[in-house]
């Protein structure tokens, strides 16, 4: 066999892996992601909106629950990515550093903007909503 | 010296009216396929495929009145896989090797992984040459036009591109070059 046909089998190799890999992102993503999410189902949306949880606490704060992976809390929506799931290099908004693979970190976007999403480390949008949250406060009452 | 000229926006005009959703519909498989040979990640192909439509959005009104939308990404695209090439080369820390452990490939067989890598083994301008030539099918004069280079340049790169590979791979040459 020729290197041109050799080159040629092996476009034709990668035409086909590549086709079959855009056509697996495209489908199971809605479905295939939000199947770790079940726990958070509780307290979606209505829940946050409805009774409002003390919105002042970053709502992974919670101890001896099970550990949701998704919540939409004040107008953000985010989602936590496990370390065995990560395998990019992101950089974070907060402090510009990046975000090692294998690490836990979290994806924000504001709701219903998902194009908009950023990875934050953990730590990073912690600080980051608590000074949101205080800028809102500071808005919603200019006296104190 | 950047291998590939930077993209004028000089192609003659043609009729505009291309909706961005429709040309990245359209063009997605193809850079991704180019990127992917050229890189052989497929996190580098998708963020550099995601570069070079943001670069387009950037300046869609030029692009999209381009006579071939295509043949710019494509430039685009190569530049980005030679830039995002040398960086890698450059970078030998340790974070850099343990993301390059962590490569995500796509599951291809056996005699593609060797003739891809061979390819990507290759200097930077030949693989670009082969990646267009087979990955996306075209032939030498379009090469040419697309990389704005006489044809002979890109008939050399070709020859060589094949005469190394033959060595690497250990086949006969013969037809190979055209």
């Amino acid at each position: 066999m020729t290197i041109d046909d050799r080159l040629r089998r092996a476009a034709d190799a990668l035409n086909e892996a590549i086709a079959r890999r855009l056509a697996a992102k495209d489908q199971p993503q809605p479905s295939g992601a939000p199947t770790q999410v079940q726990n958070a189902a509780d307290s979606p949306q209505q829940s946050a909106n409805a009774e409002n949880q003390t919105p002042m606490q970053p709502p992974w704060r919670f101890r001896g629950e099970p550990l949701a992976l998704e919540w939409v809390a004040e107008g953000w929506h985010l989602r936590f990515v496990q370390p065995y799931r990560e395998t990019k290099v992101y950089r974070c908004p907060g402090c510009q550093q990046e975000i090692f693979p294998r690490t836990l970190h979290v994806v924000v976007w504001p709701e219903g903007e998902p194009s908009q999403r950023r990875h934050w480390h953990k730590a990073c949008w912690e600080r980051h909503f608590a000074d949101e949250l205080k800028r809102a406060a500071r808005r919603g009452h200019p006296a104190t | 010296v950047p291998p590939v000229e930077p993209p004028a926006a000089s192609l003659e005009p043609d009729d505009g009216g291309l909706s961005f959703e429709e040309f990245m519909r359209r063009e997605q498989r193809h850079v991704m396929g180019l990127l992917y040979a050229m890189t052989g990640d497929w996190h580098a192909a998708e963020d550099l495929a995601q570069d070079a439509f943001a670069e387009a959005t950037r300046c869609w009104p030029q692009v999209s009145s381009l006579n071939r939308p295509g043949a710019w990404l494509c430039r685009v695209a190569i530049n980005k896989a030679h830039r995002w090439r040398r960086r890698r080369s450059l970078e030998e820390s340790a974070i850099e090797r343990e993301r390059s452990g962590i490569r995500d490939q796509l599951d291809l067989p056996q005699h593609a992984v060797e003739v891809w890598d061979a390819v990507r083994r290759l200097p930077p301008k030949q693989a670009a040459v082969l990646a267009l030539r087979y990955q996306s099918g075209l032939s030498e004069a379009e090469i040419a036009e697309l990389l704005r280079r006489p044809i002979g340049t890109v008939k050399s790169r070709l020859h060589y591109a094949h005469q190394t590979l033959a060595r690497w791979l250990g086949e006969d040459d013969e037809g190979g070059a055209r």
